[in-house]
């Protein structure tokens, strides 16, 4: 095992004209609930698939768990994105024999009773369930692992606020302590009370990774206040106008 | 983990194939009794006849469809849709994922012409034959079995190889296009259909210019003219299919190459 | 009783107020068992560290003891309770006398104004 779970050093991504990270550096060490925060088109997105393996760096190295991106480093990253990203024909079921198979830190038992208490029917066929649904299955695949980083993209945006706290209620009581959780957002006011760290990304740089604790006790108001403050943006609810 | 791959493909494609496949074989013994229909000369039994028949190759047409329609599915939405996902963040290597979806294609493709040939088998009328005759000429075969049976025998599998080497082959033709279709944001469908043609051209072009050459510097005259290739026809035979066998095969690896690459250096999944 | 958190200050010193009230209100008796560490924190919906951080808080004040693992009982020194509650109380007190000051009464008028306010009760 490594000191630090994560480790990028100099990350660029340039695609399509433009640059999505610019030479960024971060360490993530375990056992922590990080905050990815930025407004959209900061990065956060890009950043997450580098560490996922989806997107290959246009410079810079990445270390995971002290190796190189690659088939090792994804049997211990469990990813949820922010869309669907299964076939339709499959049960839920199908779905956990498939993760049983590729993933040794998958849990059936505890998959089984997230979706008795999140009210999901695992022999349903996912066709036939309703999008808030899938998207339940969709989290309790990604937290029934016991896996050393759990990267969320934007778990809890174009949810109604009910669901939110549900769904971090969930990631709160399943996810690996020993592990690291990095969530992505741009609701800060709604999981600031859960997370330990905060990394602020602006233009595809960080300008800020610091406990919450400190930035409360140093700037006198909460991580949200401070975001709004450093981004100047007024974030209604749901995002984008 | 390779075979966890193979495994789910190979459920996906039952899936698929469960209705269509024994769909194709119950058509074909109806038209085995429907077809009895003719002799009688009834307008009845002449339409019957008809219809079914229409359906039963319909039904072939169709399954040749859906077979190439699935292949191209698998790839395109499987590991360059949303679908990619999940396969591109499960623990494996991309030829592995590519690999897989490859052999499930050409057992698909196998499979679908099996399944002809017996839908084809069923409607021929066996009555007319004469088994007898069938069973002692196979015996006269296996006892007087001499090099030129060999010869047949290496002949078929010859076949058979180049049958599944042309089908990887062309399988792989598809992806690379598709592949090459996602490295562009936008109107990534067009793109593939272009760079398919591109592919194709090239390869054509290529072919017909080491044609010319081997014209030109006389490697089919070695072949003419060397006592080894014309004493033994057959041998000229097995240099050809092999030779065939073995630059479709170079072609598909080129293919298979260039897919993994950018799968793994230049995927973006939108 | 809520969960109830502001903006200005750490999560968990709040954390150690409120679960400080909870045992001198009685919600946590002397010598219960208080909940494991994630299911407080999925309670309150705070992050496990934080929550952590507030019950070691809690135990150097004397007011639970038990390590992390085992899980963490409430103190059943009386002496200590008394104390915290006088001392929670002496807070509550000196607010209210100096919001009176700031609105003008003085100390007398301030005296006479609860002996009214407590008849009324």
């Amino acid at each position: 095992m490594n000191d630090q779970l994560v480790t990028c050093t100099g990350l660029t991504k340039r695609y399509g004209g433009k640059t999505a990270l610019s030479g960024l550096n971060l360490e993530l060490g375990r056992g922590r609930i990080v905050g990815l925060l930025g407004p959209n088109g900061s990065g956060k997105t890009t950043l997450i698939k580098i560490l996922c393996g989806l997107l290959q760096p246009t410079e810079g190295a990445v270390l995971v768990d002290g190796q190189k991106v690659g088939p090792s480093s994804k049997a211990i990253i469990s990813y949820l994105p922010d869309r669907m990203y299964f076939a339709d024909w499959m049960k839920a079921t199908d779905l956990f024999d498939l993760f049983a198979d590729f993933y040794a830190d998958f849990d059936r038992v505890r998959a089984m009773s997230m979706c008795a208490s999140l009210g999901v029917t695992p022999s349903d066929r996912l066709k036939s369930m309703s999008k808030g649904t899938k998207e339940k299955v969709q989290l309790v695949l990604v937290m029934a692992r016991k896996a050393q980083l759990y990267l969320l993209d934007e778990p809890i945006a174009g949810v109604d606020p009910a669901a939110r706290d549900f769904i971090l209620s969930t990631i709160l009581t399943n996810y690996n302590e020993d592990g690291t959780v990095m969530i992505s957002t741009h609701l800060i006011s709604d999981i600031e009370k859960v997370l330990d760290e905060a990394i602020f990304l602006k233009d595809g740089q960080i300008t800020l990774h610091d406990t919450v604790d400190n930035i409360r006790e140093r700037e006198n108001k909460s991580v949200d206040a401070l975001f709004r403050e450093v981004f100047r943006t007024h974030d209604l609810e749901g995002g984008a106008f | 983990m390779f075979g966890k791959l193979l495994k789910y493909d190979f459920r996906s494609m039952l899936k698929q194939f469960a209705f269509i496949w024994p769909a194709a074989l119950v058509l074909a013994v109806i038209n085995r009794f429907t077809l009895n229909g003719l002799d009688s000369s009834s307008a009845v039994g002449e339409t019957t006849a008809g219809i079914t028949m229409l359906v039963y190759v319909a039904i072939l047409v169709a399954m040749f469809a859906v077979t190439m329609i699935f292949v191209i599915q698998r790839f395109f939405k499987g590991l360059l849709g949303d679908e990619g996902y999940l396969m591109h963040t499960l623990p494996v290597r991309p030829w592995e994922l590519i690999g897989s979806k490859l052999l499930c294609a050409v057992a698909t493709t196998l499979l679908s012409i099996v399944v002809a040939i017996c839908s084809i088998l069923f409607i021929v009328p066996w009555d007319g034959v004469n088994w007898g005759e069938v069973f002692s000429g196979l015996r006269y075969v296996l006892s007087h079995w001499n090099s030129h049976a060999t010869h047949a025998f290496f002949f078929l599998l010859e076949f058979l190889l180049f049958l599944c080497v042309g089908t990887a082959q062309s399988y792989l033709h598809l992806y690379l296009s598709m592949a090459i279709g996602h490295l562009f944001n936008k109107n990534r469908v067009a793109m593939s259909v272009v760079a398919y043609i591109a592919i194709n051209a090239i390869i054509s072009a290529l072919l017909s210019f080491l044609g010319a050459a081997g014209f030109r510097f006389g490697f089919f005259d070695i072949i003419n003219n060397t006592e080894f290739f014309t004493s033994r026809p057959e041998a000229v035979i097995h240099a050809t299919s092999l030779t065939a066998i073995l630059s479709i095969s170079l072609v598909g690896a080129v293919y298979f190459a260039g897919t993994e690459y950018i799968l793994r250096k230049k995927l973006n999944l939108e | 009783m809520e969960w109830r958190f502001t903006d200005d200050r750490p999560i968990w010193q709040q954390l150690t107020e409120q679960l400080t009230l909870r045992i001198l209100k009685g919600e946590y008796p002397p010598g219960s068992r208080l909940p494991a560490v994630r299911e407080l924190a999925a309670q309150a919906g705070v992050n496990p560290n934080t929550m952590q951080r507030a019950l070691a808080q809690l135990e150097s004040d004397g007011l639970a003891a038990g390590g992390r693992t085992a899980g963490r009982t409430v103190t059943e020194d009386a002496a200590v309770i008394e104390a915290a509650k006088k001392a929670r109380a002496q807070e509550a007190v000196a607010l209210c006398l100096q919001i009176l000051e700031e609105l003008g009464y003085s100390k007398p008028d301030a005296l006479e104004f609860m002996k009214e306010e407590l008849k009324h009760e």
